[in-house]
């Protein structure tokens, strides 16, 4: 009941963000356009969250994920701008990652927040076999890359998307 | 903010434009034209914020927000049919 | 006072978002390879618009804020999946003609 709550209100604030104005009558059509969304989606895909832990649990967790992508943003901007103003990414190579088979959530968190940083590119992901592509700026030592990976998922998003 | 200092910014970003559309003719392959098209899209996001703090207008960035969703549903659309093998390799 | 110091670091997100926004196109420039292109290509679309849209802090305008919130969430959304998207055209097609097209 309360993912739901929570789901509308999100909704809400972004139909409100894109309006911007804060006039009664929007904000009743955003909640009934933001309800019948929910419903229906709820309708369509049912049970998708039923096996992720509680909610609160995961919402604590929230902060870390952002604040932790930021940190690793900012680390991998400054990799990559160095080696583009050296010589390139001359030890680039492609690196397989191991994942733990998981929702598609988790997935998709996997590959937004691997993507959004700058040093390295998804270029596959497989939820069902659990198995991630990553083209990386120094692929010479493959398992320092996948244990870096697997550190950083364990810190900043299995308690969000397990 | 001081008007010179976005007015500056936007001549460096206009600058950033046309060495764009230099590496969009450049091109070699039509992979790194779409991925030229998408570094486009950002910069013209870019001189779209630029222009709503000169202007102090909020609505510029309603053509930023739009022509993110476009550039991204363009890439994504291009990069799904060469994925195919198009008529374009 | 508190305005001084919203322009100074407005001033240096801006300076920030234009250095990366240039150190990613001449990347793309320079670059041979597309996964190479990719990762200058992913210092705009990701760190350096997104510095730019912070920026707007310095103008202490609310609508001008709330929008430039947004637009960081949105691009930083779809800015991984359209990376992704040609990275995936690139590996399969380079799997498709047995060349590699990310070796510089």
């Amino acid at each position: 009941m309360l993912a739901l709550v929570l789901r509308v209100v999100v909704l809400t604030a972004i139909y409100l963000l894109v309006l911007t104005s804060l006039r009664p009558g929007d904000v009743l059509t955003g909640l009934v356009l933001a309800t019948v969304l929910v419903v229906v989606a709820r309708r369509l895909r049912p049970a998708e969250a039923a096996a992720s832990g509680p909610l609160l649990r995961r919402l604590a967790g929230v902060p870390a994920l952002v604040g932790g992508t930021l940190v690793d943003l900012v680390r991998g901007t400054w990799d990559t701008a160095v080696c583009l103003c050296g010589r390139g990414p001359v030890h680039g190579g492609l690196v397989e990652v191991p994942i733990r088979p998981c929702a598609r959530a988790g997935a998709a968190a996997w590959g937004v927040r691997v993507g959004f940083v700058p040093d390295t590119v998804v270029v596959e992901i497989d939820e069902q076999a659990g198995r991630m592509l990553l083209h990386v700026l120094d692929a010479r030592d493959p398992e320092a890359v996948v244990a870096a990976q697997h550190d950083l998922y364990e810190r900043r998003q299995r308690r969000v998307f397990p | 903010m001081p008007a010179f200092v976005v007015v500056i910014g936007m001549v460096w970003v206009t600058l950033l434009l046309v060495a764009g559309g230099l590496v969009l003719i450049r091109a070699r392959d039509v992979l790194q034209r779409v991925v030229a098209l998408d570094l486009l899209a950002v910069i013209v996001i870019a001189l779209l914020a630029l222009l709503s703090y000169l202007r102090g207008q909020a609505y510029y960035f309603d053509a930023a927000v739009a022509l993110a969703l476009l550039s991204f549903v363009a890439t994504v659309a291009a990069a799904r049919y060469l994925d195919q093998g198009g008529p374009f390799g | 006072m508190i305005s001084v110091v919203l322009d100074v670091v407005g001033g240096a997100l801006l300076l920030l978002g234009l250095v990366l926004l240039t150190v990613s196109l001449v990347g793309v420039l320079r670059m041979r390879g597309t996964y190479g292109q990719l990762h200058a290509q992913g210092l705009a679309t990701g760190p350096g618009v997104i510095a730019i849209l912070a920026s707007s802090i310095a103008t202490e305008d609310a609508a001008i804020m709330s929008f430039a919130a947004l637009a960081i969430v949105f691009v930083a959304l779809t800015s991984p999946v359209s990376g992704h998207a040609i990275a995936r055209a690139a590996h399969r097609r380079a799997q498709r003609d047995g060349d590699h097209p990310g070796e510089p």
